[in-house]
């Protein structure tokens, strides 16, 4: 909630295409939480169709943010095959796996592997940049950090979630204390960089 | 496998996996801070390198201008002088050989004259860069080839002695790359000085060329040169020229 009005504050029309993205991804992620929470709260049923849908949105949205910002053919190669690759597993695990009231778990992981994976290639970019800029100051930096420890943490509960759901959920409970913490480290880490990009735009100007 | 168990393995995944990512993270930014500290030293060192060279340059061309007003010039003093005691000994049509010659070696004293000064750089640091750039267009300009024109734009300042030795050499360069290769009618100097920047542009009507086509690091050594110079100083040296209209030369120095 933060993360999102400090985006909504700080990213003006001007702003860079990716932080736009960003913010849309924030708004759909503020917007999936609101639904599944009022659903939970009212008793309506299951909230894992939401979460599927927003899983088939967000690591889209997260690969065209890094897109704006890759130059390298073969980076954006590995990321359009990746969105081809989400549209065959969502027909895929919605028809014949998983079906739309089970959590679509492989994707989950495939998804998280994919961003870490780019924000690896991120870094590894600013690296191979040999222009004299510190790093805390490129762009999606702060974004790339924290997607990368997020999805590390998060990886080997998304492997085995659906086991979880079905057979040990104090232990679900336990974990979702650590996805709160990577949750608040990531949305801060989201806050910083468009705090960033403000302050950057408007010494450009 | 035990409830338990396999609650400490995935925490211990988990756990192993953020620590990867520290791991990676830590190595990254100091792998790049070593990397920025490499440059900056290779930055250091090519400065440290190109102002020796400038020095040394600097000190032969004030060798040369000495030699050349000390030495070649007393010479042809005396050869004047010496050409003047013949004047009631000769016949006629040798009088008007002599002063002929000595009209030359007169010339020859003024131009030698005019040289030393360009060369000298303690003589460039005394006029300033302003009376310096307007002295060279003058003597250009009195060779009866070119049209010189030197614009002055905002309130002139000082700028530091060494930063205005290093633009009267670029100003040089640019200036005689003009007289060879441009077959220019006029040559035009503007200074402009600003709050922020100062900003020395010199240009021709000439032939031009393709600036476009020049690509970094194959530039010519006079135009590679000039932008040693000004990346000195700090400045940045831009080039706006086509084929067939002209050649302007900028340096832009941003005001510290």
């Amino acid at each position: 909630m933060l993360a999102l009005v400090i985006g909504l504050i700080f990213t003006k029309k001007s702003s860079q295409f990716t932080y736009k993205l960003l913010l849309s991804f924030l708004l759909i992620t503020f917007l999936n939480e609101s639904i599944c929470f009022l659903i939970k709260t009212k008793h309506l049923g299951s909230t894992y169709i939401f979460y599927n849908i927003y899983y088939y949105f967000r690591f889209p949205i997260l690969g065209c943010m890094f897109l704006e910002i890759f130059f390298n053919r073969y980076q954006k190669i590995f990321v359009y095959l990746f969105f081809v690759f989400s549209i065959a597993l969502f027909f895929i695990n919605s028809f014949y796996l998983y079906g739309f009231n089970s959590l679509h778990s492989n994707y989950l992981l495939s998804g998280g592997v994919f961003v870490i994976i780019l924000s690896l290639v991120h870094f590894y970019n600013i690296l191979k940049n040999s222009k004299k800029k510190n790093p805390l100051k490129t762009p999606l930096f702060w974004v790339a950090t924290g997607l990368f420890f997020y999805f590390l943490g998060i990886l080997p509960f998304y492997g085995i979630i659906n086991l979880l759901l079905k057979s040990d959920m104090i232990f679900v409970s336990e974990y979702l204390t650590i996805i709160k913490s990577l949750s608040i480290f990531l949305y801060t880490l989201i806050a910083i960089e468009f705090y960033i990009q403000w302050k950057h735009q408007n010494s450009e100007l | 496998m035990e409830t338990s168990e396999f609650r400490t393995l995935v925490i211990v995944l988990t756990c192993l996996c953020l620590l990867l990512g520290l791991f990676v993270l830590i190595f990254f930014l100091v792998y790049r801070k070593n990397q920025n500290t490499k440059e900056n030293q290779i930055e250091n060192l090519n400065k440290e390198l190109l102002q020796t060279q400038i020095e040394i340059q600097e000190q032969t061309l004030k060798t040369i201008s000495q030699e050349i007003h000390d030495n070649v010039g007393q010479v042809l003093s005396l050869a004047k002088l010496n050409l003047g005691t013949f004047e009631d000994t000769e016949s006629a049509a040798n009088q008007i050989k002599i002063n002929d010659t000595k009209q030359l070696v007169s010339k020859a004293i003024n131009d030698l004259r005019d040289l030393s000064r360009s060369l000298h750089g303690d003589r460039i640091a005394e006029l300033g860069l302003h009376e310096a750039i307007a002295n060279e267009l003058k003597i250009l300009q009195n060779t009866g080839q070119y049209q010189t024109s030197l614009r002055i734009t905002g309130e002139a300042y000082k700028l530091e002695p060494q930063k205005e030795m290093v633009l009267f050499r670029i100003f040089q360069e640019a200036f005689h790359n003009a007289e060879k290769h441009s077959k220019a009618k006029n040559i035009y100097v503007q200074m402009v000085y600003e709050k922020e920047a100062f900003r020395l542009m010199i240009g021709d009507d000439g032939i031009g060329f393709d600036a476009s086509g020049l690509q970094p690091g194959k530039t010519g050594i006079g135009l590679k040169s000039m932008q040693n110079r000004a990346a000195l100083i700090g400045g940045a040296l831009s080039i706006d020229s086509a084929t067939g209209s002209g050649t302007t030369i900028t340096i832009e120095l941003k005001k510290t």
